[in-house]
């Protein structure tokens, strides 16, 4: 007899209905502020993998300032990985820091801002259009500047600072310094007046890379993959020397001034956190109680060894520069597929638990359930996961070989992944209760 | 309404065992999230843990834990009672379960 029907049973306030360490189940976000970010990014995504198809020629031979070449590129870093990241936070956040996001309504102004300027900046570039390059860069200047501040206004009320919280205090610094050079760059893509334009380049993508997306990674990794994988009470040691070696590395990327020294030693700072991040990962795998791996966090898993032969890749491809594109191409390749695969992974742990917990969490106790591993079949995502992963290598292999066959069979293999699980996805999504 | 009397926690766990972790996909008994059971005539007083501090599920679970005993026999009053200290730790569920 529940509450609910009869009214005789009840339920007295206990004392963890109380909000604990600053967590306030009340303030839980409602499940489609970060579910149309996913939908967007899903759709970015997939739209990319189509890119990827069609580009996959040009990369082979290198060719990574072409246009068309850039648009595909920002589809998948700001359409896929940037948009997965700032829904992922609006879920995350009450986890993660004990509060939700400090302004919800805010979040719409930079996720319409986002999705506009993804779509325009892409179409410009395609286009050659000026006019609407310059739009889609204010756009994503304003939803990273907006979202920064929320983040940050979300981050500073909170008294337990762990990890995580730095990390995430961390990126949201570096998030505003991205567009930043974003912009100069829009500007100097038809006026061509930068003396260093490839450096530039590089500056830019790094400090958005290292500054913003991979201290995200360490915040969300350091708090979810022991919540995932049962390794709790393994060392923390080496995420807390990943975070400042990272912060360090973006930091000195950012300054304008410093010379090929100050790229050196950022450089070599970068690459010593992404080493120390790999090394904490590798912690929370060996201390984990849950022996099984599931697809979420094998793809989660190969994404982070990416980051490690990135790491490998650098010096000799950020070293040699335009004087060997194809490399060059490579090292971006791997970088933005090793991304993309712990995004992808961790699109199979999310989207499934927000679904069970809207559709079946008012169901438990009352009546049999299923697991959030239920929602889908683990087969499909594995085979999905060895798509994703064997299609990037592919494609880095053919990059490196100069073959454009090899490429554009990779890029389908690729591409067949992400479709797959865009299906998955949306199958999960869509899924009703028996 | 049932006014049968309640006279051990046993049925109480068996209903606890309908709770499940959907992550981890084991009910809350043997992971070892539940720490106590008191019963008080027709109150019956649940302490709990869950794996992770700000777990996502805090509020599914503790309703759900109000759902299962609260559809026991006897049952008038369920207080959830989510405690942090001791922390669980994957030690605390059954052993050759995870």
């Amino acid at each position: 007899m529940l509450p609910t029907t009869a009214g005789l049973l009840t339920m007295r306030a206990s004392r963890a209905a109380a909000p604990v360490a600053g967590f306030a189940p009340s303030k839980l976000v409602p499940p489609w502020l970060p579910g149309q970010h996913f939908v967007a990014a899903l759709v970015f995504y997939a739209l990319g993998a189509i890119g990827l198809v069609v580009a996959a020629p040009d990369l082979s031979h290198g060719y990574f300032f072409l246009p068309r070449v850039i648009a595909l590129v920002h589809l998948f870093t700001l359409g896929w990985i940037v948009t997965s990241i700032f829904g992922a936070l609006c879920q995350f956040l009450p986890v993660a820091v004990g509060s939700s996001i400090r302004f919800p309504r805010l979040v719409h102004l930079s996720f319409a801002s986002l999705t506009l300027g993804v779509a325009t900046f892409v179409v410009a570039l395609l286009a050659s259009n000026r006019s609407l390059l310059l739009f889609g860069a204010f756009s994503l200047s304003l939803s990273f500047t907006v979202f920064a501040v929320n983040l940050a206004a979300t981050l500073i009320p909170v008294r337990e600072r762990s990890l995580t919280w730095w990390a995430l205090a961390g990126a949201a610094v570096f998030l505003l310094a991205t567009p930043a050079y974003g912009v100069v760059l829009a500007f100097d893509l038809h006026d061509g007046g930068l003396a260093d334009r490839f450096g530039t380049i590089g500056q830019h993508a790094h400090i958005a890379l290292i500054g913003f997306v991979l201290m995200v990674v360490v915040g969300v990794a350091h708090r979810l993959l022991p919540m995932f994988l049962l390794s709790h009470g393994a060392s923390e040691r080496a995420a807390w020397a990943a975070l400042a070696l990272l912060f360090g590395s973006a930091a000195l990327l950012t300054v304008p001034w410093g010379g090929r020294s100050r790229i050196a030693v950022a450089g070599a700072l970068g690459s010593a956190g992404v080493v120390a991040l790999l090394v904490q990962v590798a912690t929370f795998f060996k201390h984990r109680q849950r022996k099984a791996i599931d697809p979420g966090m094998s793809l989660a898993a190969s994404g982070v060894l990416g980051l490690g032969l990135a790491v490998v890749l650098a010096p000799f491809a950020l070293s040699r520069g335009v004087a060997d594109l194809r490399l060059l191409t490579t090292y971006f390749v791997v970088v933005l597929g090793a991304l993309t695969l712990f995004v992808a992974g961790h699109y199979y742990k999310i989207i499934p638990f927000l679904v069970w917990n809207h559709r079946y969490g008012p169901l438990l106790g009352k009546r049999k359930v299923p697991r959030v591993s239920e929602l889908f079949s683990e087969r499909v995502a594995f085979l999905d996961a060895a798509l994703l992963a064997s299609g990037l290598a592919g494609l880095s292999l053919g990059i490196l070989l100069e073959s454009e066959v090899l490429a554009r069979v990779a890029a389908i293999v690729f591409a067949a992944g992400a479709w797959l699980q865009v299906i998955v996805i949306a199958r999960v999504a869509l899924r009703k209760v028996a | 309404m049932n006014d049968i009397a309640l006279s051990t926690t046993e049925p109480i766990y068996s209903a606890l065992r309908e709770v499940i972790d959907p992550e981890i996909g084991l009910d809350i008994v043997t992971l070892g999230l539940v720490y106590d059971v008191e019963i008080h005539g027709d109150s019956v007083d649940v302490t709990f843990s869950l794996t992770t501090r700000g777990c996502p599920m805090e509020r599914v679970i503790t309703d759900g834990i109000v759902s299962a005993v609260g559809a026991e026999p006897g049952v008038r009053e369920v207080v959830p009672n989510l405690v942090w200290d001791p922390p669980w730790h994957p030690g605390l569920a059954k052993r050759g379960s995870l």
